[in-house]
């Protein structure tokens, strides 16, 4: 008996994958997993992208980014531009909070003034508080935003950060109790949360865009990816979030399963421009990013589920310029750059890895493959591996040289630009008096067409003078059972639960 | 009876570890970092960072804090979660009896399986099912529960479909982490035991049980298996330390509900609150389940009870 035991057990990993379907996840309800449980449930108060998955349901924004790259209204019906800083938007007739209480205009100036308070300052609110001027409730389905300065992301932050809270319900059960018992306009009500088991949401039968085809939206953290696929293949689950990319293969050609994966967070190497030493000099900086693999690395090291990037803007962003070709993989060329700056023998460098951070796949692997391409140049680099959260005090202590970080989550607006290479934002690594000027303007342009070309400019400038080693956009993957009819939104990585449809 | 002394002397030594260990994480946890860092987005400016800052209480001195924390901690208050805005304690012990259902049920499967492979390996020495117990023990002390988990799921699970992948909910949900934490135990406790009869069927009164005629059953398990129970009871008890850190591993595996996953989650978001309660509240479980186990000891065994 015992011995059978032992025997199981040798044979087990020899990838035993089920070639029975078993029992699905019940008809109507649609059951997603992701790695870690949510936080709270006051959209106002979260940054985490988990979260957003589970507050997407309940909670609604004026304007929504579509399947093909622009705004389309939600419950703004439509908006335009009174002026510079001034944007009128026409709501939603006939919108109800879950409670019943009337979507108006007041609801959206609330909303607004919450996320812009200084004097209790809510975590999703830092580019409210900046960029917001005032709300004016015109009449109850039309409102005024007025902004600071010309802001061009309006929308693109209406759409990630402001989510339409209702005054009434707030105002009655006070702060606390909001966080626990959302109410919002969203396709998806909310019925119960067991810590670390599951979030239950269920269908709102009174939702302005018709009843969602699934009745019930279970939400459950799963921390083990393999646990996650197992439950996807075992039809415990519909939706697993970031499939390994060892497993997409085997996902890919399962009975039940199939997987999609769009665009998400990009990884890029900081650099230390500003110290003095090699790093100061722009064609050290070219010199790396022509001595590094890229494309290899993201065909060996991350199974091909990255897209390589030709500087910081995000293809999804205004003014992206995709004729700009990536560098190329030429050690020579970076050794000549080196020789002409003055370091034809190369030099020492850290480079700090936050493992683990923000969840991007293999830094570690990466990181010591360039370690292994930097050395071929005489440039020698101690890799330091170190923890998340001391990756942002680092940061912000300005104490790296050379480091790993990860932007993700917005993909449309600016604000990569402002928070990481303006110097009057931040300026702790990169302070480029070009950068910046091209930055403002491209930040202060309402008129699109003006601000794509300004947007090719400054890219193409970025790209020339390297504040960053350009590496790649992580591919997001989802593993979904085959039942389900969807496909992503490239560039948002909220999911939407009313899209969904089984066959 | 007891020697009143000897728990008087337990018990205050119990109380002083757990001060220790409290004091303990409140310095681990701050030199590590800063928080305030973590819990806003990345585009937050220097004066939101300053405001939360202030609003937590972190500006104030590091002696100012630890007595703050000091006087509550006695009232019973670790805090407010950081990240859940929620107190901390209520939400550490929401949880721990999942993890208590785990860690003894791991334990009571592990001891239940160890204790017969133990004596038949020691009755029956040398023979292939004494290599095959001690291969299995030798499998279950080295294969990490990471491992033994996936490997679990991967052919009763998804395999076989006997059990749920994951969750909680059902016994059904109970079987595979508990499994997966209590083999690594097996191991150690099938050598244990398989050692302690061993030297037990060596001695004179057990060739005096089987000299009087007595049957084999009669001679192992009621006279010396009883015998060589009593360092097995302080292993057992010491086994719940080490079961209670693999919790953590199991949890996250399988996705079960227990403190495990909530302290690896808040360290890596480092809230404090979270953090020192958490670790105060397994602290205290596995100190006190060893004090009971001493002190089961003393009862059991004769030779400790005095002084």
């Amino acid at each position: 008996m015992v011995l059978l035991a032992v025997l199981l057990l040798a044979v087990a990993p020899i990838g035993l994958y089920p070639a029975g379907g078993s029992a699905h996840a019940a008809g109507n309800t649609l059951t997603v997993a992701f790695s870690t449980d949510i936080v709270t449930l006051d959209p106002h108060q979260n940054t985490d992208l988990n979260t957003m998955q589970v507050l997407e349901q309940i909670y609604e924004h004026l304007v929504a980014l579509g399947r093909d790259g622009t705004f389309h209204p939600v419950l703004a019906e439509s908006w335009e531009l009174v002026d510079e800083r001034t944007w009128k938007f026409k709501l939603r007739r006939g919108v109800h909070f879950h409670n019943g209480e009337d979507f108006t205009a007041d609801a959206v100036k609330f909303t607004l003034e919450r996320l812009a308070d200084t004097k209790d300052p809510v975590r999703s609110g830092p580019s409210f508080r900046q960029n917001l001027a005032e709300v004016v409730v015109q009449d109850p389905l039309t409102v005024l935003i007025r902004t600071k300065a010309p802001y061009p992301d309006l929308l693109a932050l209406l759409h990630l950060s402001g989510s339409v809270i209702p005054p009434k319900y707030f105002q009655s059960v006070g702060k606390e109790r909001f966080a626990r018992e959302p109410n919002g306009t969203g396709p998806y009500r909310f019925a119960a949360w067991r810590r670390d088991v599951q979030v239950t949401l269920q269908a709102n039968e009174r939702y302005w865009g018709g009843k969602p085809a699934f009745g019930e939206f279970v939400y459950r953290p799963m921390p083990e990816a393999a646990a996650r696929v197992a439950a996807l293949v075992k039809g415990e689950i519909d939706v697993a979030a970031d499939v390994p990319a060892e497993r997409v293969k085997e996902l890919e050609s399962g009975r039940n399963t199939r997987v999609v994966s769009y665009p998400g967070q990009q990884i890029y190497i900081g650099i230390d421009t500003l110290k003095t030493g090699p790093l100061r000099d722009r064609r050290v900086r070219q010199a790396l990013n022509y001595g590094i693999d890229v494309d290899a690395i993201v065909r060996d090291v991350l199974g091909g589920q990255a897209v390589r990037l030709n500087g910081p803007m995000f293809p999804t962003m205004v003014g992206y310029d995709s004729n700009l070709k990536v560098y190329p993989y030429d050690p020579e060329r970076a050794k000549e750059l080196l020789a002409q700056a003055g370091y034809p023998g190369g030099f020492n460098v850290a480079l700090d890895v936050p493992v683990g951070y923000q969840g991007a796949m293999k830094l570690k692997d990466v990181g010591e493959t360039v370690v292994s391409y930097l050395k071929k140049l005489g440039v020698d680099v101690t890799l330091k591996l170190i923890e998340p959260a001391a990756a942002t005090e680092r940061y912000q202590a300005k104490q790296f040289q050379m480091y790993f970080y990860a932007w993700g989550g917005d993909y449309v607006s600016g604000r990569i630009l402002e928070i990481l290479l303006y110097s009057k934002t931040r300026g702790y690594y990169y302070q480029s008096p070009e950068a910046d000027s091209m930055i403002a303007a491209y930040q202060g342009t309402m008129n699109l067409r003006r601000r794509e070309e300004l947007g090719r400019t400054l890219h193409r400038f970025l790209h020339e003078d390297a504040p960053f080693v350009f590496l790649y956009q992580e591919r997001a993957t989802l593993g979904l059972a085959k039942r389900l009819v969807w496909e992503p939104i490239v560039s948002d990585q909220r999911l939407h639960a009313a899209e969904f449809r089984a066959q | 009876m007891v020697s009143w002394r000897y728990v008087a002397r337990r018990v205050a030594q119990t109380a002083l570890i757990l001060v220790g260990v409290t004091l303990a994480v409140f310095w681990v946890v701050r030199l590590s970092g800063d928080p305030v860092l973590l819990m806003l987005p990345a585009d937050a400016s220097q004066q939101d960072i300053q405001r939360l800052r202030v609003s937590l209480g972190f500006d104030r001195p590091i002696h100012v804090q630890l007595w703050r924390f000091t006087e509550r901690v006695t009232a019973g208050d670790f805090g407010t979660s950081l990240r859940f805005q929620e107190p901390a304690l209520p939400l550490v012990l929401e949880r721990l009896p999942s993890t208590v259902l785990l860690a003894l049920t791991a334990l009571s499967l592990s001891t239940v399986v160890a204790i017969p492979l133990g004596v038949t390996s020691a009755v029956r020495r040398d023979s292939v099912w004494d290599r095959a117990a001690m291969s299995l023990a030798l499998l279950g002390q080295s294969m990490p529960i990471f491992c033994t988990g996936i490997v679990l799921i991967t052919v009763f699970s998804v395999a076989l479909d006997l059990f749920p992948s994951s969750g909680s909910g059902t016994l059904g949900h109970l079987v595979l982490p508990a499994t997966a934490l209590g083999f690594f135990s097996i191991g150690r406790v099938t050598r244990l035991v398989r050692g302690g009869m061993l030297e037990v069927l060596g001695q004179d009164y057990v060739r005096t049980a089987r000299a009087k005629g007595l049957a084999e059953w009669s001679v192992v398990y009621r006279h010396a298996l009883r015998n060589c129970l009593l360092p097995v009871v302080t292993i057992v008890g010491l086994e719940l330390g080490s079961t209670l850190g693999g919790a953590v591993v199991t949890e996250m595996v399988f996705a079960w509900p227990g403190v495990g996953r909530l302290i690896v989650s808040a360290i890596f978001a480092r809230d404090y609150p979270l953090v020192q309660a958490a670790v105060f509240v397994v602290a205290t479980t596995f100190v006190l389940v060893n004090l009971a186990v001493d002190l089961l000891y003393a009862v059991v065994d004769p030779r400790v009870r005095y002084g």
